[in-house]
């Protein structure tokens, strides 16, 4: 009952807010009181209001579509996961703590009724939950001598629930596995690619632009072509034979430097073409433009031009997808991280939808959900950090 | 220079010009040829020596696809039972019968079956599925697309959908369709057509509300033209170029897409189909390190067939802007 009281609030606010955003950006509110108006259509207040709004809408969209497709199996499962012996229990015992389980859980009631319990689960804010684990000792001949249960209660900001299926890391919790263990391993990776894509890709994409139609241009825009055309896996299998060949170690070992480079190197020259190229197609755009004539006109020098004038103006569209790949770091790949066996967030996912671990896949869900929300955000203020033309009024 | 000054100064036009009288037949003619847009796309396209080299180059590998099976006439399914597969000894490397090796005993369904073979069905799947897959994409991506664009109130359904598959992974959305699905031909299509289509239509949506306020449109709009007639008369034709440059890509696109299907096994049953992306599957998780013909077979293909459709897209676009002709 609790449940659906959380569930229809919730419902509720999300309405008024939407509502009140609405109405705020239409100015149906405040029409007699003009400082109060004054105060609601502070742009950057609205704006922000207006962002946070919809992105709140759409992870709960793409959270409610995943959770029902994966709820669409069934969940009686989950019990004889999390008791232990569950087969040599008396059946009443086993039926009572089943249903307790699945209680806790979160997996009684309609559809409805779980969907808004897992909205409880994962909203951010300060909550206490309890599960209870149950295991029965046997003697010798198989016989229940005792069934043990054990209560684990805990503090969350956001409980994501916990694995049931996945061997090795029964009865640990989502959240811990994804922020303590596996992100640990896709970030290292990432993090070196987004250092590899950017402080390579830049210069790539200048040396470009400042010698169009010169040999470099032509190289750099058969790799980029070729990067863009052949299937990612097919040339991740080409940058490994290489590596390789060069003698780099190609087997991820946590805590050893050079197994690192590898994988790394793989995803930073791939993702090197994409910036490449648009950072040589803007900065060609530029080339065009009045203040780029004048400059000539002044005397300066080509350099001069290219970095302090051509070059911060191009990559004002560029920037907003700083943030996005940092952010995207900690999800990690899939290919590359099952291509290099490493135990990352990306090969979570296929672990859990080959063990059918509903929470685990969820638990992705809202983990890359939040992240690919934040980095949009994210992308704004930097763009609007960048970019002194950009006033939020304008959107 | 100077005497031709002096010539016009004195008025002098009989030396400058020919009179030829006057004519009722000549009027009514134009000197230039008629410009046709299609022809000339194609006449510039076939300047391009880049462009004939891709077309011979898919014009090879489509004929190969078609004839490759049947040089050898090994049979790699056995029809209901109707014919026996032709089974060899595991790992051969490149040989007289088998051109290409034969697969390896961790290859799965395809242990002991001759590459060359294999490695033509798939590609004549492949291409099949990703020209499919391109046709069906196109088709939706600019229908949704320009309607998302002209009609505004479309907008916030359309973000939303636009933002739910930008925040799900992908790969999860198809592994949990895969699981309820079987998996045929048609499921495949359905399956990466589902939302493939989006990309296509946010490009064709943006460029809409780029130019749909131009001079042209509003006066168009003035004179009473239908939507419908805005869309395919006004708005389209002006994209052509742009539209013919992301379209011509959409081919290497989706069979890329295969390929990423089938390294997680979302793809065809090995046992039932065979595509490039599952041998290239199969070979990497065979160890393809003391064997690289393993993986060499299917890559020898696969890299030649994107590349050449990509260039052959780019070529393409560059030949249809109008900007490039005459």
């Amino acid at each position: 009952m609790a449940i659906f009281i959380i569930g229809y609030t919730l419902i509720a606010l999300v309405v008024f807010l939407v509502l009140f955003i609405v109405g705020v950006s239409r100015g149906w509110f405040f029409r007699g009181n003009a400082k109060m108006k004054a105060i609601f259509s502070n742009p950057l207040l609205l704006y922000s209001l207006r962002r946070v709004g919809s992105a709140f809408v759409s992870v709960m969209l793409a959270v409610s579509c995943t959770y029902l497709l994966i709820r669409a199996q069934s969940t009686d499962l989950i019990c004889k996961a999390a008791i232990t012996n569950w087969n040599k229990m008396p059946l009443e015992v086993f039926t009572l703590r089943c249903s307790t389980i699945k209680d806790e859980l979160g997996l009684t009631g309609s559809s409805i009724g779980q969907l808004f319990n897992y909205f409880y689960r994962i909203l951010p804010f300060p909550k206490t939950l309890c599960s209870t684990e149950t295991s029965a000792l046997t003697d010798t001949l198989g016989n229940i001598t005792y069934i043990v249960t054990a209560r684990d209660c805990r503090n969350f900001i956001m409980d994501l629930g916990k694995i049931y299926f996945i061997p090795g890391y029964k009865n640990a919790y989502v959240i811990d596995v994804i922020f303590k263990e596996k992100m640990m391993h896709s970030f290292r990776i990432g993090m070196i690619a987004v250092v590899v894509e950017l402080g390579l890709g830049y210069p790539a994409g200048v040396m470009m632009a400042k010698h169009k139609d010169g040999v470099f241009d032509k190289i750099g825009k058969t790799y980029i072509i070729t990067i863009d055309a052949i299937p990612g896996i097919a040339y991740y299998y080409i940058w490994m034979t290489l590596f390789m060949l060069v003698g780099l170690p190609i087997t991820y070992r946590d805590g050893n430097f050079l197994t690192y480079l590898a994988p790394a190197l793989t995803m930073g020259f791939t993702g090197m073409a994409g910036i490449a190229l648009w950072v040589r197609r803007y900065m060609l755009d530029e080339f065009n433009s009045d203040y780029v004539k004048f400059a000539r006109a002044k005397g300066l020098s080509e350099n001069r031009i290219m970095f302090t004038h051509v070059l911060r103006n191009a990559v004002v569209p560029l920037v907003r997808s700083i943030p996005a790949s940092i952010l995207f770091a900690l999800l990690g790949t899939f290919y590359i991280e099952k291509i290099y066996a490493i135990p990352g967030l990306g090969g979570l996912l296929i672990t859990a939808n080959n063990a059918n671990d509903y929470f685990a896949l969820q638990g992705i869900v809202v983990i890359s959900a939040l992240i690919s929300i934040i980095s949009y955000l994210m992308g704004d203020i930097t763009t609007a950090l960048v970019d002194p033309r950009i006033s939020f009024a304008s959107k | 220079m100077a005497k031709n000054i002096d010539q016009l100064i004195d008025h002098n036009f009989e030396d400058l010009f020919t009179v030829v009288g006057t004519s009722e037949e000549e009027i009514e003619k134009l000197k230039s040829a008629p410009y046709s847009y299609w022809r000339e796309t194609f006449k510039q396209l076939w300047k391009n020596p880049l462009a004939i080299i891709c077309v011979i180059g898919i014009a090879l590998l489509v004929i190969m696809s078609i004839v490759g099976p049947w040089i050898k006439q090994y049979n790699i399914y056995s029809n209901g039972g109707t014919q026996s597969i032709t089974v060899f000894t595991p790992y051969l490397p490149p040989n007289a019968d088998n051109w290409f090796g034969t697969g390896g005993s961790k290859m799965g369904y395809f242990k002991g079956l001759d590459l060359w073979t294999l490695v033509w069905y798939g590609t004549r799947l492949s291409l099949l599925l990703g020209t499919v897959i391109a046709l069906i994409d196109t088709f939706l991506g600019l229908l949704i697309g320009s309607l998302w664009g002209y009609f505004r109130q479309l907008d916030p359904i359309m973000i939303e959908l636009r933002n739910f598959v930008n925040n799900v992974p992908s790969l999860l959305l198809y592994i949990l369709l895969m699981k309820f699905l079987d998996r045929s031909f048609w499921t495949l299509v359905f399956v990466m057509c589902l939302f493939g289509w989006l990309g296509l239509a946010g490009f064709i949506r943006n460029q809409i509300i780029i130019i749909r306020n131009r001079e042209y449109n509003i006066a168009s709009l003035t004179l009473g033209s239908s939507p419908k007639a805005m869309i395919t008369h006004n708005l389209l034709p002006y994209l052509i170029s742009v539209i013919v440059t992301v379209v011509s890509t959409a081919i290497p696109q989706a069979i890329s897409a295969e390929v990423g299907l089938s390294f997680f096994n979302l793809s065809f049953r090995p046992s039932e189909h065979v595509t490039l992306g599952q041998l290239l599957t199969a070979a990497t998780s065979d160890s393809w390190q003391t064997f690289p013909y393993l993986l060499i077979a299917p890559m020898i293909v696969l890299v030649p067939l994107t590349v050449t459709f990509f260039y052959l897209g780019l070529a393409l676009a560059d030949a249809t802007d109008p900007k490039s002709h005459r």
